[in-house]
């Protein structure tokens, strides 16, 4: 095209896409001056993690997890390692929780934030680690000690994170797998909650009747339902039955009015591969 | 019958070459440097004279080349800084790495530092998922000189870590380099800009640093001053 342009058409075009150029520049600033106000975080202009994608798919087997912690344990020079214990959170709650003296960004925004949300698995092992391959100035011996806690992409498998130390951390803070669930031939992640919902009562004084098309909730136990996280929930069908799928734990299970008012609470323990069958009520006026 | 025989001789050669070549670079690197013994190329300012002290280091690292052929038993090469406290034999440290089980030559960042006590305990992250870019800029610093040291990445000085009240509110040891922790040879290139980062926060190359040739632990590992950058403290260094 430019062969086509003599001399002083190309300065023509240069100029006007110059004014062009500086027109959007122009409208740019004032979008960005505008925008100044927003109190969401961004993500710096050349952000470092803007690569990040956070893994995709379902979680690993909690079986291949153990696999690439027990490899590591045996490389730490603990084949056997002892008081195996895992737990699931983001990534930010299991970097506090193994070292509560870390602070983090609170909310960097853009791949970072997705970084710290990533789901990881924490591998909490007991022995006597030495980390040969520890990252250590030169003229240092390689890191010592008792409490080997590795933490590993649930979804990619990938190690993130090691921490050597002497004590456990408190687990609990995170969502911690029951032990059982550990075991050799089970190692899985989830069971299964087979229910019934019946209700009882209302204006005729029905009997007990199986409860169609009813909310069924699941919160954590031994905090109560009022004011839980509710994790997850479902609906009766014809026969007032349901399914749940969850993670092994203790769990308060109930039935939801519409009103909001939760029917009369059951504690299940849902072991990893097992299922559970419980029966739930709910009275209604 | 003779042409298939002749080539067959041939290749018998080139496999025995490469076979002799590889073993004898192997047995060179592997005398002296393997996944438990770590060889390093550093440029290291231990401040001598108390108070000399700085409030934080920083690194421009550059990785031109780099290849961990033995990455999945936990192999690795950085190319990092750290920041070391004597008193307490703590440190802190942030860069580049490939290796660690993940792949051969995806570069990563990375921070780790040791935990309470010296010579035991140790933290480290490997930001896996993504890579970093050949050119990266690390910032370990206790801004507020509280105790409170904090990493930071990248063009944008991008915070991404702190360690509070482990360390003291100044450190007096900067290192910066290669570390390679592999039973075979890796390949790593690269170089390295540094400053330290005085008390009033200005920026003050590593005047007290050992430089040219420090850190040839043998024939393994070589180092430079930066001839394109040159200033104390700055190098191009190498997996000879």
């Amino acid at each position: 095209m430019m062969s086509k342009l003599d001399g002083f058409g190309r300065v023509r075009l240069m100029l006007a896409l110059s004014v062009v150029g500086l027109a959007s520049i122009a409208v740019t600033q004032v979008i960005s001056a505008s925008a100044g106000t927003s109190p969401a975080p961004s993500p710096p202009v050349s952000d470092p993690f803007a690569a990040y994608m956070p893994p995709s798919g379902p979680e690993l087997p909690l079986a291949q997890i153990l696999t690439t912690a027990r490899s590591d344990s045996v490389r730490a020079g603990v084949p056997s390692p002892s008081a195996v214990a895992v737990a699931q959170g983001s990534l930010r709650e299991v970097m506090r929780t193994v070292n509560p003296d870390v602070t983090l960004p609170s909310s960097p925004g853009g791949g970072q934030e997705a970084w710290l949300n990533s789901t990881v698995d924490l591998v909490s092992m007991h022995g006597g680690f030495t980390l040969h391959d520890a990252h250590v100035p030169h003229g240092y011996p390689a890191p010592t000690g008792s409490v080997l806690d590795l933490v590993i992409d649930t979804h990619s498998g990938e190690l993130v994170g090691r921490i050597l130390g002497t004590s456990t951390p408190d687990l609990q803070q995170l969502y911690l797998v029951p032990a059982e669930s550990l075991s050799a031939g089970v190692a899985t992640r989830t069971g299964l909650i087979l229910g019934r919902l019946y209700g009882v009562g209302g204006p005729a004084r029905h009997g007990r009747r199986p409860a169609q098309d009813f909310k069924v909730v699941v919160a954590r136990a031994g905090r109560g339902l009022a004011g839980s996280t509710v994790l997850t929930s479902t609906r009766t069908s014809v026969n007032g039955s349901f399914a749940i799928r969850i993670r092994p734990g203790e769990y308060l299970l109930a039935g939801s009015l519409s009103s909001g008012r939760f029917c009369a609470a059951q504690q299940v323990l849902v072991r990893a591969g097992q299922s559970t069958r419980t029966t739930l009520t709910c009275s209604i006026r | 019958m003779r042409s298939t025989l002749r080539g067959m001789t041939v290749l018998a050669i080139c496999v025995l070459a490469s076979a002799l070549s590889t073993g004898t670079a192997q047995a060179s690197w592997g005398g002296s440097c393997t996944i438990n013994e770590h060889c390093y190329s550093v440029t290291r300012w231990v401040m001598r004279d108390p108070p000399e002290s700085v409030k934080g280091g920083v690194a421009f690292i550059t990785t031109n080349l780099i290849n961990v052929p033995e990455w999945g038993n936990g192999s690795f090469v950085d190319d990092e800084i750290w920041v070391v406290f004597q008193s307490s034999g703590g440190w802190i440290e942030a860069g580049q790495t490939a290796g660690n089980g993940d792949d051969c030559c995806a570069l990563h960042a990375f921070v780790a530092h040791s935990l309470n006590y010296y010579f035991r305990g140790y933290e480290e992250y490997i930001y896996t998922g993504f890579t970093d870019t050949p050119t990266s800029k690390f910032y370990i610093e206790d801004r507020a000189a509280n105790s409170n040291w904090c990493t930071y990445w990248a063009e944008d000085n991008v915070l991404v870590y702190c360690l509070g009240g482990k360390y003291p509110a100044y450190a007096d040891w900067l290192e910066s380099g290669i570390e390679a922790a592999s039973n075979s040879r890796p390949v790593n290139e690269g170089s390295q800009e540094v400053a330290a980062v005085f008390r009033d926060g200005s920026w003050h190359p590593w005047h007290g640093s050992e430089t040219t040739a420090y850190g040839e632990t043998g024939p393994e590992m070589c180092i430079t001053p930066n001839y394109k950058s040159n200033s104390p403290g700055n190098a191009i260094w190498w997996i000879c």
